[in-house]
Protein backbone atom coordinates (compact mmCIF):
# COMPACT_ATOMS: atom_id res chain seq x y z
CA UNK A 1 0.00 0.00 0.00
CA UNK A 2 1.60 3.02 -1.12
CA UNK A 3 0.67 5.31 2.02
CA UNK A 4 2.08 3.26 4.40
CA UNK A 5 5.07 1.64 1.87
CA UNK A 6 8.03 1.05 3.57
CA UNK A 7 11.95 2.40 2.31
CA UNK A 8 13.46 -1.10 1.57
CA UNK A 9 16.84 0.48 0.40
CA UNK A 10 17.41 4.16 1.57
CA UNK A 11 19.35 4.85 -1.68
CA UNK A 12 16.27 5.22 -3.69
CA UNK A 13 15.68 8.70 -4.64
CA UNK A 14 14.06 10.72 -2.58
CA UNK A 15 14.84 14.51 -2.88
CA UNK A 16 16.29 16.69 -5.23
CA UNK A 17 19.44 19.08 -4.70
CA UNK A 18 19.22 22.18 -6.79
CA UNK A 19 20.33 26.09 -6.30
CA UNK A 20 18.64 28.81 -7.97
CA UNK A 21 21.07 31.36 -9.48
CA UNK A 22 20.51 34.06 -7.84
CA UNK A 23 23.26 36.99 -8.62
CA UNK A 24 23.03 40.63 -7.70
CA UNK A 25 24.92 44.16 -7.89
CA UNK A 26 24.37 46.81 -6.12
CA UNK A 27 24.87 50.04 -6.81
CA UNK A 28 24.77 52.42 -4.17
CA UNK A 29 22.85 55.23 -5.36
CA UNK A 30 24.37 59.04 -5.39
CA UNK A 31 24.01 59.97 -1.57
CA UNK A 32 25.80 56.52 -0.90
CA UNK A 33 28.31 56.85 -3.62
CA UNK A 34 29.68 60.29 -1.56
CA UNK A 35 29.10 58.64 1.39
CA UNK A 36 31.42 55.80 0.65
CA UNK A 37 34.20 57.86 -0.89
CA UNK A 38 34.04 59.45 2.08
CA UNK A 39 34.84 56.24 4.29
CA UNK A 40 37.24 54.70 0.93
CA UNK A 41 39.16 57.67 0.46
CA UNK A 42 39.40 60.36 3.81
CA UNK A 43 38.01 58.06 5.96
CA UNK A 44 35.29 60.14 7.36
CA UNK A 45 31.76 58.89 8.29
CA UNK A 46 29.63 61.89 6.41
CA UNK A 47 26.39 62.89 7.08
CA UNK A 48 23.69 65.37 4.87
CA UNK A 49 21.45 68.37 6.56
CA UNK A 50 17.93 69.05 5.58
CA UNK A 51 17.69 73.28 4.79
CA UNK A 52 14.43 72.66 5.52
CA UNK A 53 13.68 70.74 8.59
CA UNK A 54 17.60 71.25 9.60
CA UNK A 55 18.07 67.58 10.86
CA UNK A 56 21.23 66.00 10.00
CA UNK A 57 21.05 62.49 8.44
CA UNK A 58 22.88 59.30 8.52
CA UNK A 59 23.37 57.15 6.66
CA UNK A 60 23.21 60.55 4.54
CA UNK A 61 20.96 61.15 1.59
CA UNK A 62 20.27 63.48 -1.34
CA UNK A 63 16.63 64.13 -0.24
CA UNK A 64 15.33 64.88 3.42
CA UNK A 65 13.09 61.30 3.63
CA UNK A 66 11.02 63.78 6.24
CA UNK A 67 10.26 67.32 3.93
CA UNK A 68 11.78 65.75 0.28
CA UNK A 69 13.88 69.00 0.62
CA UNK A 70 17.45 68.59 -1.57
CA UNK A 71 20.25 68.19 0.52
CA UNK A 72 23.65 69.36 -0.24
CA UNK A 73 25.30 70.47 3.26
CA UNK A 74 27.76 67.60 4.22
CA UNK A 75 30.00 67.02 7.33
CA UNK A 76 32.45 64.95 8.49
CA UNK A 77 30.49 63.53 12.07
CA UNK A 78 33.60 61.56 13.32
CA UNK A 79 34.68 58.11 13.73
CA UNK A 80 33.14 58.22 17.69
CA UNK A 81 30.22 57.18 18.44
CA UNK A 82 27.05 56.06 21.13
CA UNK A 83 25.96 52.52 21.56
CA UNK A 84 22.16 53.32 21.12
CA UNK A 85 21.07 49.56 21.30
CA UNK A 86 23.02 46.63 20.76
CA UNK A 87 22.06 42.63 20.12
CA UNK A 88 24.81 39.46 21.27
CA UNK A 89 24.20 36.43 18.53
CA UNK A 90 25.39 33.40 19.20
CA UNK A 91 24.57 32.04 16.38
CA UNK A 92 25.35 32.19 13.11
CA UNK A 93 23.74 33.43 9.05
CA UNK A 94 24.00 29.64 8.68
CA UNK A 95 21.93 28.55 11.95
CA UNK A 96 24.83 26.82 13.07
CA UNK A 97 26.16 28.11 16.70
CA UNK A 98 29.26 30.70 16.92
CA UNK A 99 32.48 30.11 18.89
CA UNK A 100 32.78 33.43 19.78
CA UNK A 101 29.42 35.59 20.33
CA UNK A 102 29.37 38.75 17.99
CA UNK A 103 27.86 42.04 18.95
CA UNK A 104 25.76 44.01 16.67
CA UNK A 105 25.12 47.42 17.67
CA UNK A 106 23.08 50.65 16.54
CA UNK A 107 25.51 53.44 16.86
CA UNK A 108 24.38 56.93 17.17
CA UNK A 109 26.09 60.34 16.94
CA UNK A 110 24.11 63.32 19.06
CA UNK A 111 22.18 65.38 16.94
CA UNK A 112 22.54 63.31 13.60
CA UNK A 113 18.99 61.39 13.06
CA UNK A 114 19.33 57.82 12.02
CA UNK A 115 23.05 55.96 12.68
CA UNK A 116 24.95 52.61 11.93
CA UNK A 117 24.55 49.30 12.37
CA UNK A 118 27.60 47.49 12.53
CA UNK A 119 29.94 44.92 14.91
CA UNK A 120 31.53 45.74 18.52
CA UNK A 121 35.08 44.23 19.11
CA UNK A 122 37.56 44.87 21.73
CA UNK A 123 35.48 44.04 24.41
CA UNK A 124 33.19 41.06 26.13
CA UNK A 125 29.24 41.16 25.56
CA UNK A 126 28.94 41.55 29.30
CA UNK A 127 30.60 45.06 28.95
CA UNK A 128 28.59 46.47 26.70
CA UNK A 129 26.17 48.98 27.35
CA UNK A 130 23.63 51.78 26.00
CA UNK A 131 25.33 54.73 26.13
CA UNK A 132 28.56 53.53 25.29
CA UNK A 133 31.35 55.42 23.72
CA UNK A 134 32.51 53.51 21.02
CA UNK A 135 35.07 54.50 18.32
CA UNK A 136 35.39 53.15 14.50
CA UNK A 137 38.50 51.10 13.63
CA UNK A 138 38.88 51.08 9.91
CA UNK A 139 40.89 48.94 7.44
CA UNK A 140 44.04 50.61 6.56
CA UNK A 141 43.39 53.15 3.39
CA UNK A 142 45.29 50.58 0.70
CA UNK A 143 42.48 47.54 1.77
CA UNK A 144 39.03 49.71 1.27
CA UNK A 145 36.57 49.16 -0.98
CA UNK A 146 33.82 51.26 -0.76
CA UNK A 147 31.93 48.72 1.57
CA UNK A 148 30.55 49.21 5.40
CA UNK A 149 33.04 46.44 6.04
CA UNK A 150 35.97 49.07 5.64
CA UNK A 151 35.15 49.88 9.53
CA UNK A 152 36.32 46.65 10.86
CA UNK A 153 34.26 47.57 14.04
CA UNK A 154 33.78 49.67 16.63
CA UNK A 155 35.66 49.86 19.60
CA UNK A 156 35.44 51.04 23.51
CA UNK A 157 36.97 54.01 23.32
CA UNK A 158 39.91 55.02 26.22
CA UNK B 1 5.04 65.63 -24.13
CA UNK B 2 7.93 63.31 -25.03
CA UNK B 3 9.96 61.77 -22.22
CA UNK B 4 13.63 62.08 -22.31
CA UNK B 5 16.33 60.29 -19.93
CA UNK B 6 17.15 63.73 -18.70
CA UNK B 7 13.58 64.19 -17.79
CA UNK B 8 13.97 61.11 -15.62
CA UNK B 9 17.30 62.07 -13.99
CA UNK B 10 19.17 58.98 -12.34
CA UNK B 11 22.70 58.09 -13.42
CA UNK B 12 23.59 56.15 -16.66
CA UNK B 13 26.37 53.35 -16.10
CA UNK B 14 27.75 51.04 -18.13
CA UNK B 15 29.66 47.82 -17.63
CA UNK B 16 32.57 49.49 -18.66
CA UNK B 17 32.55 52.16 -15.92
CA UNK B 18 32.37 48.97 -12.54
CA UNK B 19 35.69 48.02 -14.81
CA UNK B 20 37.42 51.40 -14.18
CA UNK B 21 36.30 51.98 -10.63
CA UNK B 22 33.89 55.28 -11.75
CA UNK B 23 31.58 53.96 -8.82
CA UNK B 24 31.34 51.75 -6.77
CA UNK B 25 29.51 48.54 -6.23
CA UNK B 26 29.06 45.30 -4.30
CA UNK B 27 28.61 41.85 -6.55
CA UNK B 28 26.88 39.30 -4.31
CA UNK B 29 25.23 36.04 -4.50
CA UNK B 30 22.51 34.77 -2.84
CA UNK B 31 22.47 31.50 -1.23
CA UNK B 32 19.66 29.54 -2.43
CA UNK B 33 20.56 25.78 -2.92
CA UNK B 34 17.55 23.61 -1.39
CA UNK B 35 16.78 19.93 -1.39
CA UNK B 36 13.29 19.01 -2.28
CA UNK B 37 11.50 16.19 -0.79
CA UNK B 38 10.17 14.33 -4.04
CA UNK B 39 8.08 11.97 -1.85
CA UNK B 40 7.29 8.75 -2.16
CA UNK B 41 5.75 8.81 -5.41
CA UNK B 42 8.02 11.00 -7.66
CA UNK B 43 11.28 9.55 -5.53
CA UNK B 44 10.16 6.40 -7.44
CA UNK B 45 9.38 8.02 -10.42
CA UNK B 46 13.28 9.45 -10.04
CA UNK B 47 14.39 5.92 -9.54
CA UNK B 48 12.75 5.16 -12.52
CA UNK B 49 14.17 7.34 -14.53
CA UNK B 50 17.49 6.08 -13.34
CA UNK B 51 16.93 2.73 -15.19
CA UNK B 52 15.83 4.44 -17.68
CA UNK B 53 11.98 3.78 -17.33
CA UNK B 54 8.90 5.68 -17.19
CA UNK B 55 6.68 4.66 -14.41
CA UNK B 56 2.66 5.24 -13.78
CA UNK B 57 0.20 4.43 -11.58
CA UNK B 58 -2.80 2.82 -12.23
CA UNK B 59 -6.15 3.76 -9.34
CA UNK B 60 -7.42 0.84 -9.00
CA UNK B 61 -10.80 2.01 -8.17
CA UNK B 62 -11.57 4.03 -11.94
CA UNK B 63 -8.80 2.76 -13.66
CA UNK B 64 -7.18 5.47 -14.48
CA UNK B 65 -3.48 5.26 -15.16
CA UNK B 66 -1.40 8.54 -15.05
CA UNK B 67 1.95 9.71 -14.68
CA UNK B 68 3.65 11.37 -12.81
CA UNK B 69 3.16 9.15 -10.50
CA UNK B 70 1.24 9.91 -7.07
CA UNK B 71 0.05 8.36 -3.89
CA UNK B 72 -3.46 9.00 -4.43
CA UNK B 73 -6.17 9.34 -7.32
CA UNK B 74 -7.18 13.03 -7.34
CA UNK B 75 -10.36 12.21 -9.14
CA UNK B 76 -11.52 9.36 -6.69
CA UNK B 77 -9.91 9.83 -3.79
CA UNK B 78 -8.88 6.33 -3.48
CA UNK B 79 -5.09 5.41 -2.34
CA UNK B 80 -3.14 4.32 -5.64
CA UNK B 81 -0.83 1.76 -5.19
CA UNK B 82 -0.14 -0.16 -8.75
CA UNK B 83 2.67 0.90 -10.33
CA UNK B 84 3.47 0.19 -13.96
CA UNK B 85 5.71 0.45 -16.96
CA UNK B 86 4.73 3.11 -19.50
CA UNK B 87 6.25 3.33 -22.57
CA UNK B 88 9.11 6.27 -23.55
CA UNK B 89 7.14 7.25 -26.17
CA UNK B 90 4.71 9.98 -26.07
CA UNK B 91 1.88 12.44 -28.42
CA UNK B 92 2.44 16.38 -28.42
CA UNK B 93 -0.21 17.76 -26.67
CA UNK B 94 1.50 21.65 -27.26
CA UNK B 95 4.52 23.10 -27.29
CA UNK B 96 6.16 26.28 -27.27
CA UNK B 97 9.10 27.94 -29.45
CA UNK B 98 11.54 29.84 -27.54
CA UNK B 99 13.99 32.38 -28.41
CA UNK B 100 14.63 33.49 -25.17
CA UNK B 101 15.93 30.57 -22.45
CA UNK B 102 14.88 30.21 -19.05
CA UNK B 103 17.68 32.77 -17.70
CA UNK B 104 16.32 36.05 -20.47
CA UNK B 105 19.27 35.30 -22.55
CA UNK B 106 18.49 35.55 -26.31
CA UNK B 107 19.27 32.24 -28.51
CA UNK B 108 19.68 31.98 -32.09
CA UNK B 109 18.28 28.03 -32.42
CA UNK B 110 14.66 27.98 -30.17
CA UNK B 111 14.24 25.58 -27.97
CA UNK B 112 11.05 23.90 -27.98
CA UNK B 113 9.46 22.52 -24.58
CA UNK B 114 6.57 20.46 -25.17
CA UNK B 115 3.79 19.27 -22.78
CA UNK B 116 3.85 15.12 -23.82
CA UNK B 117 0.84 12.57 -23.41
CA UNK B 118 3.49 9.41 -22.48
CA UNK B 119 1.86 6.34 -23.93
CA UNK B 120 -0.37 3.77 -22.09
CA UNK B 121 -1.28 6.63 -19.77
CA UNK B 122 -5.04 8.36 -20.05
CA UNK B 123 -3.93 11.51 -21.47
CA UNK B 124 -1.70 12.73 -18.60
CA UNK B 125 1.34 14.34 -19.66
CA UNK B 126 4.86 15.48 -18.80
CA UNK B 127 6.73 18.66 -19.59
CA UNK B 128 9.81 17.87 -21.74
CA UNK B 129 11.97 19.42 -24.61
CA UNK B 130 12.02 18.81 -28.06
CA UNK B 131 14.82 17.51 -30.31
CA UNK B 132 16.25 16.24 -33.66
CA UNK B 133 13.64 18.69 -35.44
CA UNK B 134 12.79 22.02 -36.75
CA UNK B 135 10.48 24.50 -35.19
CA UNK B 136 7.91 24.41 -38.40
CA UNK B 137 7.81 20.76 -38.31
CA UNK B 138 6.55 20.41 -35.03
CA UNK B 139 2.51 19.71 -35.22
CA UNK B 140 0.05 18.53 -32.43
CA UNK B 141 -0.80 14.75 -32.37
CA UNK B 142 2.59 14.33 -33.17
CA UNK B 143 4.44 10.78 -32.08
CA UNK B 144 7.87 11.39 -30.12
CA UNK B 145 9.95 8.97 -28.13
CA UNK B 146 12.78 9.78 -25.42
CA UNK B 147 16.62 10.19 -26.05
CA UNK B 148 17.66 9.18 -23.08
CA UNK B 149 21.14 10.08 -21.24
CA UNK B 150 23.73 7.21 -21.23
CA UNK B 151 22.99 5.07 -18.33
CA UNK B 152 26.25 5.84 -16.21
CA UNK B 153 25.41 9.36 -16.43
CA UNK B 154 21.54 9.31 -14.82
CA UNK B 155 21.19 10.77 -12.15
CA UNK B 156 17.29 10.13 -11.39
CA UNK B 157 16.36 13.30 -12.98
CA UNK B 158 13.88 14.41 -15.68
CA UNK B 159 17.07 15.18 -17.35
CA UNK B 160 17.92 11.68 -17.58
CA UNK B 161 15.91 12.38 -20.98
CA UNK B 162 17.83 14.56 -23.17
CA UNK B 163 14.77 15.37 -25.34
CA UNK B 164 12.16 13.96 -27.04
CA UNK B 165 12.54 13.30 -30.87
CA UNK B 166 9.92 12.77 -33.71
CA UNK B 167 9.31 8.89 -34.50
CA UNK B 168 9.96 8.23 -37.99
Amino acid sequence: MALTEKLERNLDLKSVYMEMPVRHRYTLGVGGEKFFRGLKDDGKILASKCPECDSWFLPPAIFCEQCFAKMDEWKDVGLSALVVSFTVAHVGLDGKRLDEPVIYALLGWPGVEGGLIHRLGELKPEEVYVGMKVKARLLAKKERQGLITDIIYFAPEK
Amino acid sequence: MKLTREMLGGTPLKEDDFAKGKTLFLDDKLRTAYNWDAGVAMGKFLAGLKQGKILGVRCRKCQRVVTPPRVFCEACFAPIDEWIELADSAVVDSFSICYVRWDASRIEKPEIPAILLIDGADRAGIMHMLGEIEPDKVKIGMKVKAVWKPEKERAGSILDIRYFRPVR
